[in-house]
């Protein structure tokens, strides 16, 4: 070996890579420091050797195939980590084999030189150990996303069925009921006590179905609603009341939860059963900075102000107090609150807070 | 420049052939490689100019493909890329390996492995024209890229009159078959300098 040429060649020892040079029969030519510590075969040890005699799995014929056609003229070849561990085998000091990806190419110093080949090795262990924790991690949170899914279902079903025949149970109560209120004389104590068994079996009926629209929530992804076509659809059940619903949000959209639709019909709902006589409706918008405001308002009585802090609680209300807890919560999907800050006496006011993000002009 | 493929309907077998030899080469050693059964067709090949390739409705799309680069100079000069959808190049890959990995996308592991393969299938196109050229060439190193056609085209500021050799194949992996296209975007007077040979009555093709 020239003495300019491993001049040349001793800029491979500084590199973070196997590097080693062979010729077309296969001796090593050149094997870098990198190379030395990896296998602690020593550069002395092996230049003037064949490769095949401490890798002899190098005669065999996809290796020899390919690098023979390399020095035919033929493209660089590349070795994977997983076809091939390492096309030179070594050991890490925690004892795991070093896992690599091999590039060979050909090389030639000068004109009329010997054929020769450089093989660059690269330590790929680290990254196919992450990447196969990754791909566990991934497995695991499938597999257990799987079993959720599946727990869910039948969570559902089973709800479902049983809520259908609580609700057939109910239906019975209330049809004797309606019946014995039919037989019994009017303004009696056993009068009185049936018509409250009815009531009763009515807040069940309400309850019971409240359970399926609770159950629907958030098992759908978040989508983005057009505000104004969303109220104006609601409002549309509500013909009957005659009221005047006037919607000022221009093409404002909203990212929330695919039951937003509730969370009107169950304002407008609010307004008509507890309002008092509630004539116009008002849905607005309104930007500070960076947050969104949609302002639902009424003409009706209004909240008194010592019931304001307690209407979204779960169960509190005249009704089933069911409605406004479940527009809290569907609302809380996205990170959206609601408030009610009207003047009692003047109307109700709901504000629904949109934070960056959550709105947007369509 | 006229095209010559057009007049001499011959010369695109005559290429076809050398690509298929070059794919079953390749399919011989992968399956080896695996212990794997593989075949590697090239059902059709046809011959485009570079303004063309645009044309075709299949690579219209800006959808990107796993897509294993190797540029090659010399008296025959241009690129060859072979590309795969990303999603039969997972599908690809998994077969290979025989695992069964539900991947979105091709992590580093997997992009090692289709470098590997396609390597392996380029190099065996590429050997086999070379034999016929008996041209020495010049290669770069193998580098894979998710792109799409479109989008090496608009980024290389290529000549129109380019001229490409399209290949659609098929990979045959146990009972599986997935779809690859080899693309060979030749520089300026490669073809011409193809089909000479071809002319010249090497065995097999005339």
């Amino acid at each position: 070996m020239r003495t300019d040429k491993k001049d040349a060649w001793s800029i491979l020892d500084t590199l973070p890579v196997g590097v080693c040079i062979i010729d077309e029969r296969l001796t090593v030519r050149f094997w870098n420091t990198c190379l030395e510590i990896w296998t602690g075969r020593s550069r002395t040890d092996i230049t003037g050797h064949s490769l095949h005699t401490y890798y002899p799995h190098l005669a065999d014929f996809p290796y020899t195939s390919r690098i023979d056609s390399l020095f035919h003229g033929g493209p660089p070849c590349f070795f994977s980590s997983q076809l091939h561990q390492s096309i030179i085998p070594s050991i890490r000091p925690d004892g795991n084999p070093r896992v690599h990806t091999t590039t060979i190419m050909p090389y030639t110093s000068s004109p009329g030189d010997l054929k020769m080949a450089i093989i660059i090795l690269e330590d790929v262990t680290d990254l196919v150990l992450q990447i196969k924790t990754v791909r566990s991690l991934q497995q695991k949170t499938k597999a257990a996303q799987d079993a959720l899914s599946r727990a869910n279902k039948k969570l559902n079903l089973l709800s479902s069925i049983t809520r259908h025949d609580l609700l057939n149970q109910v239906m019975g109560i209330k049809g004797y009921t309606d019946l014995l209120i039919e037989e019994v004389d009017q303004d009696t104590e056993m009068s009185r006590y049936i018509h409250k068994v009815s009531d009763i079996a009515d807040v069940i009926q309400k309850e019971i179905t409240f359970t399926k629209d609770y159950q629907d929530m958030g098992i759908n992804n978040p989508v983005w609603h057009t505000v104004s076509a969303t109220v104006e659809k609601v409002a549309l059940l509500f013909t009957d009341f005659g009221l005047e619903v006037s919607v000022r949000t221009g093409s404002l959209e909203i990212f929330a939860d695919p039951l937003l639709e509730k969370v009107f019909y169950n304002l407008i709902d609010n307004s008509v059963r507890h309002g008092g006589s509630v004539n116009r409706i008002t849905v607005s918008f309104e930007e500070t900075g960076e947050e969104g405001h949609l302002i639902y308002e009424d003409d009706g009585w209004g909240i008194p102000q010592d019931i304001k802090s307690r209407i979204f609680e779960r169960g509190y209300g005249k009704n089933t107090g069911l409605g406004l807890f479940l527009i809290r919560e569907v609302l809380d999907i996205t990170g959206l609150t609601i408030t009610e800050n009207g003047t009692p006496g003047q109307g109700a006011r709901f504000e629904i807070l949109l934070p960056k993000g959550t709105y947007r002009n369509g | 420049m006229t095209n010559p493929m057009r007049a001499e309907p011959y010369i695109l077998d005559a290429i076809q052939e050398l690509i298929n030899i070059g794919v079953g080469n390749s399919a011989a050693m992968l399956a080896q490689l695996t212990h794997t059964p593989i075949k590697l067709f090239v059902p059709d090949v046809r011959i485009l100019k570079l303004s063309e390739l645009t044309r075709e409705p299949d690579l219209m799309t800006k959808q990107p493909m796993a897509t294993v680069y190797l540029e090659f100079s010399g008296e025959f000069s241009g690129r060859t890329a072979l590309m795969i959808p990303q999603e039969n190049a997972t599908d690809l890959v998994n077969l290979i390996l025989q695992d069964s990995y539900e991947a979105e996308g091709l992590d580093a592991v997997m992009v090692d492995t289709l470098k590997e393969v396609a390597n392996i299938i380029v190099n065996g196109v590429m050997g086999s024209i070379s034999n016929l050229l008996s041209e020495h060439l010049t290669y770069s190193i193998p580098t894979y890229h998710l792109t799409a056609i479109l989008t090496i085209i608009e980024q290389s500021g290529w000549d129109d009159e380019k001229e490409i050799i399209l290949a659609n194949t098929m990979f045959q992996v146990h009972d599986s078959n997935i779809i690859g296209k080899i693309i060979m975007i030749l520089d300026i007077g490669a073809l011409e300098i193809l089909v000479d040979k071809i002319k010249e009555g090497k065995p097999g093709f005339t």
